[in-house]
């Protein structure tokens, strides 16, 4: 929390795909998204797969970060894999395990869970590996020793059809993950509220004020950072007054939260108040016409981007339909 | 001895880049509480001084060396009880204001000296209030129906309540008008002076330094450059210089009666009645 703290994860780096026009880049993402649910063909997903990583390289992006988002998401990945694999029978049999479920195991697992819960926050480095290799040592435990009461012998079985939906649906998540990272990667907050507002213009048909709805989107994310440095001050200024987050009864405990938020409601609304103040001053008047110092103008890669993009989604959707039927 | 610093450096986190941002470098630094001393800690804007008052009740942990206060240890090897350091030594930062969240003036001044699991709460925190001119009929009021200053000695009220042996000012006076900035300084010199407290002080300033230091730390790009009494500060002309101070007002009309009608004075007066003295003094039988 400390330093200045930068909102969004903007890395520049000034490729091609930086210089795009942010709207090209939000209609592409949205379809390049329909295209990955569009298609049910592992080849085409593996295709696209491809694709994107051209498209990282050329982007100039370190692809750790990218990593990064991924890696926010590998409990996710790994349990929707594990679930496809043990719940989807179709295809051919690949692998049948038999585990014995004995009263000695139970009491293994609940030692092992209690161990967990006493211990885990000691657990400084990889605590996700140290779980896995737990839960993985159960399962070898009982399919490797039989006795101490046995109470049932249940398997798993691992089928061809599972296998290939569970990697599927993880390629596709991952795919979803990189295009969207991409996006926020290479565009500045600002530039893809620019985008927004031009985009959803059409909304004007129904009575819908989307200046002011952007405007108020990009005085949020400004405020992101400011409204973080100021929590930190209060944390400290209360923290000299002896309050402490992490210790002390739960009731305590809100107590001292209400001591954070009360100031941070207050702050947050003297810095509304001085905001709307200062762009009354300067002449702001809600859903009026007004210029906009970044002035969004299509060029000749922007529009052959669309093309592009028109290219794909007829591709897909006729693969979709040729072997559907 | 109570606060002692060795060999303490401190630097923000940042990318791998840059490598790490020193705010902080190798400060060696001994404050005695028996002393009372008043500290005034000066410095340009971004020269560490806001990060070491924070270094001494452990809100910041040193990035390498060790900050010992009342003979408790923070490095950032150990982990020690924080909630005892900061019981003895009370921060106050900018805009205190922004701290209050009670219901009524009172109880909000109770929140210190309940976490710290003091006894008599209610009674220390009335004292705390009366110490800082805030008249009983406020004690039920909500803290944001108060003016502005009064919001702020309620504040420092609240950390005051908690009874602690050092008292750190991070710029309290900032924001305040003059009435407001002069009853703030009484307050703090009494505290010090009636009080027994030790009282270090963030400003910009000179007048303060003038008027209350007994101490004077001059903080430049993360190094202490200069560590004395004020006396010995204004008489250093290549600190006053590289640092550009502004020598307190005395000083300055001292100086020009100096150049002017050129007398044989002593120019480093600190209140008028030293100057008028010294003035008399210089002038002797002439009119």
């Amino acid at each position: 929390m400390n330093g200045k703290i930068v909102f969004g994860q903007y890395y520049n780096s000034n490729s091609w795909i930086h210089r795009l026009d942010p709207r090209v880049k939000l209609a592409s993402v949205l379809l390049f998204m329909i295209c990955l649910f569009v298609v049910e063909n592992i080849y085409c997903l593996l295709g696209f797969l491809g694709f994107l990583f051209i498209l990282i390289i050329t982007s100039k992006i370190p692809f750790v970060k990218f990593l990064n988002s991924i890696k926010m998401m590998t409990f996710v990945l790994i349990l929707t894999f594990i679930l496809q694999i043990i719940f989807r029978n179709d295809g051919e049999l690949l692998y049948s395990f038999n585990f014995n479920l004995t009263y000695l195991a139970i009491g293994i697992m609940v030692a092992l869970l209690i161990l967990w819960l006493l211990f885990s926050k000691y657990i400084k480095y990889l605590k996700n590996l140290v779980l896995i290799i737990l839960v993985a040592s159960v399962f070898i435990y009982q399919y490797y020793v039989n006795f101490g009461g046995l109470i049932t012998i249940y398997n798993i079985d691992i089928y061809s059809g599972g296998l290939l939906m569970g990697s599927y649906i993880v390629l596709r998540i991952i795919a979803l993950l990189l295009i969207s990272s991409l996006l926020t990667l290479s565009t500045t907050p600002t530039e893809l509220n620019n985008a927004l507002e031009k985009m959803l213009g059409f909304l004007k048909v129904f009575k819908i004020k989307v200046s002011i709805l952007t405007m108020m989107m990009s005085i949020a994310l400004r405020f992101i950072p400011t409204l973080i440095n100021e929590s930190d001050k209060i944390l400290k200024a209360q923290a000299s007054r002896g309050c402490d987050f992490n210790e002390g009864k739960f009731s305590e405990r809100i107590k001292q939260i209400i001591s954070l938020i009360v100031p941070m409601f207050v702050i947050a609304y003297k810095r509304a108040y001085d905001l709307a103040d200062a762009m009354e001053a300067r002449g702001y008047v809600p859903d009026r016409k007004r210029s906009s110092i970044y002035v969004l103008k299509y060029r000749l890669k922007d529009y052959l981007v669309y093309a592009f993009d028109l290219g794909l989604i007829a591709a897909c959707i006729f693969v979709k339909v040729r072997y559907a039927f | 001895m109570a606060i002692s610093l060795s060999k303490v450096s401190f630097a923000y986190e940042k990318s791998r880049k840059t490598g790490p941002l020193y705010v902080l470098k190798d400060i060696d630094l001994t404050i005695d509480t028996e002393k009372n001393d008043f500290i005034t800690i000066i410095g340009h804007t971004g020269s560490g001084k806001s990060t070491l008052v924070q270094l001494f009740n452990g809100l910041l942990t040193p990035s390498s060396g060790e900050v010992n206060v009342f003979n408790k240890i923070i490095s950032s090897k150990k982990k020690t009880k924080l909630k005892e350091i900061r019981k003895r030594v009370g921060l106050v930062f900018q805009f205190p204001e922004y701290q209050l969240f009670e219901e009524t003036v009172l109880k909000d001044v109770m929140f210190g000296p309940k976490n710290y699991g003091l006894d008599d709460i209610e009674n220390r925190a009335k004292r705390a209030l009366q110490s800082v001119g805030i008249s009983e009929e406020l004690f039920n009021e909500s803290p944001f129906s108060l003016s502005g200053g009064q919001m702020r000695r309620v504040a420092i009220a609240g950390i005051l309540a908690s009874s602690p042996d050092v008292l750190i000012f991070d710029e309290p006076t900032v924001g305040l008008d003059p009435k407001g900035k002069k009853e703030l300084l009484d307050l703090l010199e009494k505290l010090n002076k009636v009080d027994n407290k030790t009282i270090i002080f963030i400003t910009h300033d000179m007048e303060v330094v003038a008027k209350a230091a007994t101490r004077v730390l001059v903080l430049d790009n993360g190094n202490i450059s200069f560590d004395g009494t004020k006396d010995e500060l204004f008489r250093n002309e290549k600190i006053v210089s590289d640092n550009s101070l502004i020598l307190p007002s005395t000083i300055r009309i001292l100086k020009d009666i100096k150049e002017k009608l050129n007398l044989d004075i002593d120019i480093y007066k600190y209140n008028v009645n030293d100057a008028y003295l010294e003035l008399e003094r210089a002038l002797g039988g002439q009119k």
